[in-house]
């Protein structure tokens, strides 16, 4: 987001500049044409670039959203990441799997991933979510199909895929 | 008026020359604009800190151009390097963030619980990890969690 911003807040400047430089060309020759550009005149000035660029992100929305979507905390109020949070003790991998998070995973899904419940200690099964979720988040990144990382239904197969991820990761 | 960047302190002047113009070397003014945004989408004001005396206005910019600013939300404070210090924190935490979540709490009609905690994601500048602020977070804003963009990570948002 800060990219953004800031190229805003330069191309404001520049759009002030050469409206400045255009002006003063109109009465003026090009040797005569000076733009002012002291500390206290650029100072002001820097409050109505800041204004005018703060208000072309808050036009659009989109880029804030592609922000935190890239935090992964979008993610963190979606109950079956919530859930695998639970079961997974490396934050730095977590974290990881989070970036390739899919929030358009539907309830069907959700209550086959987890139909049997959260528990404080994870066992075999409990792991299965996990691994399809992070199966699904290297093909994203990989850029495959969606549909052929969730074809495996089997628990070898979601077991070969979260070892694929795991490479990836 | 030097055009060679030279670095450092010198330039190809004559020795001893007491005042030497240097093109895009004099004049600077450094100032911080603190952007924060809400997971609406929505951008919250910013807090532009000036380079100045803390607890002067003298940095700042005119009156004028100030109260356009603020009519939009916007805060300006005045620190001595203009980075941000636990007084220019404590005021955008007052100022800014504190508003924007009492302004979505009420905005809610009673959906949501006065106390209704929120998240509030920062990066790791040393005053933000300072037990100093978060102490002064704890006491006064028990219903803001703080968390931490991962060091060096701050760019990739």
């Amino acid at each position: 987001m800060n990219r953004p911003f800031k190229a805003a807040v330069k191309a404001t400047y520049h759009l002030w500049y050469a409206q400045d430089v255009g002006q003063q060309l109109q009465g003026h020759a090009v040797g005569e044409v000076k733009v002012g550009t002291v500390v206290g005149v650029m100072r002001d000035l820097s409050v109505s670039w800041l204004l005018s660029s703060w208000e072309c992100l808050n036009g659009d929305a989109s880029i804030v959203k592609k922000a935190w979507q890239i935090t992964g905390l979008h993610a963190a109020s979606d109950r079956q990441v919530q859930r695998a949070a639970g079961k997974m003790h490396d934050a730095g991998k977590l974290w990881r799997v989070l970036q390739g998070y899919d929030a358009e995973i539907g309830d069907e899904d959700e209550q086959q991933l987890f139909s049997k419940g959260f528990d404080s200690e994870p066992d075999e099964d409990d792991l299965v979510p996990l691994a399809q979720l992070a199966a699904r988040a290297t093909a994203k990144a990989a850029g495959a199909s969606l549909s052929a990382a969730t074809a495996a239904t089997s628990i070898q197969d979601v077991a070969a895929q979260a070892t694929a991820a795991e490479e990836y990761l | 008026m030097q055009l060679v960047p030279a670095g450092n302190a010198r330039t190809y002047h004559t020795k001893n020359s007491l005042d030497v113009s240097v093109a895009n070397g004099d004049d600077k003014q450094g100032y911080i604009a603190v952007l924060a945004s809400a997971a609406s989408g929505k951008m919250l004001p910013l807090q532009v800190i000036y380079g100045g005396a803390e607890g002067s206005l003298k940095a700042l910019p005119n009156v004028l151009c100030r109260a356009t600013a603020a009519t939009k939300g916007f805060v300006f404070a005045q620190t001595p390097t203009h980075w941000s210090s636990q007084g220019s924190m404590r005021k955008y935490i007052i100022r800014v963030i504190d508003s924007y979540v009492k302004s979505v709490i009420k905005a809610s009609n009673g959906q949501l619980p006065v106390d209704q905690k929120a998240v509030l994601l920062i990066d790791c500048w040393f005053v933000h990890k300072s037990e100093e602020f978060l102490l002064w977070m704890k006491e006064e804003y028990p219903h803001l969690i703080l968390l931490f963009v991962l060091g060096g990570t701050t760019s990739k948002f």
